[in-house]
């Protein structure tokens, strides 16, 4: 006999718009860029002459983009990107379907993993975080997580490489405080790389920048944007939209802005480098209009943040996403909630580089514990997305007539075949009766996090830069010190 | 007189510009001062919005709308309370450091200043430490508030202060910092007189560094 018309779904699907629904956000958009435009501050000359040239329409220094360069950026732009670690450890595909998690960049406080205080972030805390990454299997990229407040600002991106990569070989996610750092990071990506042609060709790092909503470019942030296409690295430069502070206060309003913004980025990116490596995919969240705060979970951003997944497929282009993130202070039921929301909702929804997993506090905190819990939220994930294998095997009819009824299925070969990958088994979340979890402590899922992150940041392991390649970062960083001092 | 102010104070919590400009006309007529009306009216209202935008009681826009009614009624009373030579509220001068176009937070603790019965001047974004030195001399502020979002143009309130106290002008004025980067540390290293993480607590804080005075 032949079975016949069999559907098999692998993985949930999920989608918030229908077709028509992305087509008039895309409207709207095209419709932002050509009537009211992008404003370009700073006496920034070069993205005024790209832009006209370009053939946008420039009066003064605002520039409005019509649909036909926006039809062309995104021909050009290629569908897929290509990070791999440091040493081609690791690499992260940023294309259609597939999703890659990992950290975010700018983070003020840091929860201290011993005291549990909220205190400055420092340079120590970006060296710890890469210790826990390099052990976490379901983070794929990493960052710094940090703003090392006992370093010079202007300096912070390169002092940030040198600490999140000394024991983390994984692709790093940064920002670059000016043209000229992006430079010193692109000489530092060279050395790793042996030449100029093989990082070009495996860039090890993407950079973080963004136009500021609504519908502004400024200088610094642009001449990394055009530095990024220059030299071929991939690029991220999402704008930030408020709901109801940067952007109209309705959901569809924001996504059409935000895509705007995100698109004048991309036109001016492809018209200096066409083919050049970048990211989609703007912030459209909810502005709490009671504290202020830019959300960084809850309904109003998990619905943006599916609409965006779609949007980007719609311009086939990779996309940048936000999973693990939570406006709790500390790590709590809000936490747990927020954190794990954000991640499935990333993978149901296919956006692509999906970072600021463990950022707490709306990105104002990060803490080692908020980490290794991101990771395992991230492993729930995964095995939720695996579906259901339905086939023969695991159908089991005829090992359930096999052991009959009042038998039992504990020792069958099937089991201890199939438990691990059938199942879910967690390293931190209990699973104890409660008499047994009070027998070993009463210990809250903070404080495994707290003592497994004691491990990790404590055993004695050699460092993955090595002494020559230590040297050579540290030279590059005083080149660019002499520079601005 | 109590009821109208309190209707004044009302209508200043519901944020009906038109009716606290009517009730505050009708109240000159009535014979009230400028100042009976800014204290047990229009105070008054912005008092009780501020204690129940504190309990999350009230949100944003709502909050500037009973700020901006409050703006309306002030430009009537305000040469009044001149000629009774009142002295003049509380000015604050309030800009984004240079180099930074992130002003949403300023412009949001600019509008709650304004709702707090100070004239407000915003110089806006990217305002160079010379500029702010040239707004303090121009519109004599009590208090200055500087904001920053990125850690690199943090920096120029450091440069700026100093400027100001090379000027001769330090003593003048209080200065306040604020922005995502920026720690009371920060301000204390910086010499800057106070800090504030959000907009409701920094009209506080400015009350009492100005009631110090």
């Amino acid at each position: 006999m032949i079975r016949v018309n069999r559907t098999y779904r692998k993985t949930p699907e999920f989608k918030i718009l229908s077709d028509d629904q992305i087509q008039a956000v895309h409207s709207a958009t095209l419709r932002i860029l050509e009537k009211t435009g992008m404003l370009i501050m700073g006496e920034n000359k070069e993205v005024i002459k790209i832009l006209e040239e370009g053939g946008a329409d420039v009066k003064g220094n605002r520039v409005r983009i019509p649909p036909v360069m926006v039809e062309r950026a995104l021909r050009s732009a290629p569908s897929r990107v290509k990070l791999t670690g440091r040493k081609g450890n690791g690499e992260v595909l940023l294309e259609r379907n597939v999703v890659s998690y990992g950290l975010g960049t700018d983070v003020p406080k840091h929860i201290d993993t011993y005291t549990r205080e909220i205190r400055s972030t420092v340079l120590k805390d970006c060296e710890n975080i890469g210790r826990i990454v390099q052990t976490c299997e379901n983070i794929d990229f990493n960052s710094y997580a940090g703003l090392a407040s006992d370093i010079r600002p202007e300096m912070q991106d390169l002092y940030h490489y040198k600490a999140a990569n000394m024991y983390c070989d994984k692709p790093y996610f940064t920002t670059a405080a000016s043209a000229a750092n992006l430079r010193a990071l692109v000489e530092i990506g060279t050395i790793f790389a042996g030449s100029a042609d093989e990082f070009h060709r495996n860039p090890s790092f993407i950079v973080y920048g963004e136009p500021i909503s609504p519908l502004v470019f400024d200088k610094e942030a642009t001449e990394v944007l055009l530095g990024c296409a220059e030299y071929g690295i991939p690029v991220v430069f999402p704008s930030m939209v408020g709901l109801g502070a940067t952007g109209p206060v309705t959901l569809a309003g924001g996504l059409a802005q935000g895509s705007a913004e995100t698109l004048a980025s991309l036109v001016l990116h492809q018209l200096k480098n066409p083919g050049a490596p970048f990211l989609w995919g703007p912030y459209v969240s909810q502005m709490d209009l009671r504290t202020g705060i830019f959300t960084y979970a809850g309904p109003t951003f998990m619905k943006s943040q599916a609409a965006l997944g779609q949007i980007s497929r719609f311009y086939d282009i990779p996309t940048f996403g936000f999973a693990g993130c939570t406006d709790a202070s500390i790590l709590d039921a809000q936490c747990g909630m927020e954190m794990f929301w954000a991640t499935l909702n990333a993978a149901l929804s296919g956006l692509n580089l999906c970072h600021d997993v463990g950022y707490m506090n709306s990105g104002l905190l990060y803490s080692l514990e908020s980490l290794l819990f991101g990771d395992e939220i991230i492993s729930a994930v995964k095995a939720f997305m695996e579906g259901i294998v339905v086939d023969e095997e695991a159908l089991a009819v005829d090992l359930i007539d096999q052991i009959g009824p009042s038998g039992h299925f504990l020792a069958e070969a099937h089991t201890r075949k199939y438990y691990k990958t059938e199942g879910w088994y967690p390293e931190f979340s209990n699973r104890q009766p409660c008499q047994i979890w009070e027998m070993e402590g009463s210990l809250t899922i903070e404080e495994k996090l707290m003592k497994k992150a004691h491990e990790i940041i404590e055993a004695d392991i050699e460092p993955l830069l090595n002494g020559d390649e230590i040297r050579e970062i540290d030279r590059i960083i005083k080149n660019r010190e002499k520079q601005l001092s | 007189m109590k009821e109208l102010f309190e209707s004044i104070a009302g209508q200043i919590v519901a944020g009906d510009s038109d009716k606290v400009v009517s009730l505050t006309r009708e109240a000159l007529e009535k014979g009230a001062t400028a100042e009976e009306i800014l204290n047990q009216g229009l105070v008054s209202g912005m008092d009780v919005v501020g204690e129940r935008f504190a309990a999350m009681d009230m949100f944003i826009p709502e909050v500037l709308v009973a700020a901006m009614a409050m703006t309306d009624a002030l430009e009537i009373l305000r040469p009044l309370l001149t000629a009774a030579g009142i002295k003049s509220d509380n000015r604050l001068v309030i800009g984004t450091m240079e180099g930074d176009l992130h002003d949403i937070g300023q412009r949001l603790v600019g509008m709650i200043f304004e709702g707090a019965a100070f004239e407000v001047i915003n110089l806006g974004a990217d305002i160079k430490p010379q500029a702010f030195v040239e707004a303090i001399k121009k519109h004599k502020p009590n208090l200055l508030g500087m904001s920053a979002m990125l850690t690199t143009t943090m920096l120029k309130m450091d440069e700026t202060i100093k400027l100001i106290e090379s000027e001769g002008l330090r003593d003048t004025v209080k200065i306040m910092v604020g922005g995502a980067p920026i720690s009371p540390d920060y301000a204390e290293k910086i010499g800057a007189d106070g800090y504030a993480p959000n907009a409701a607590t920094a009209v506080k804080k400015a009350r009492e560094l100005l009631a110090s005075v």
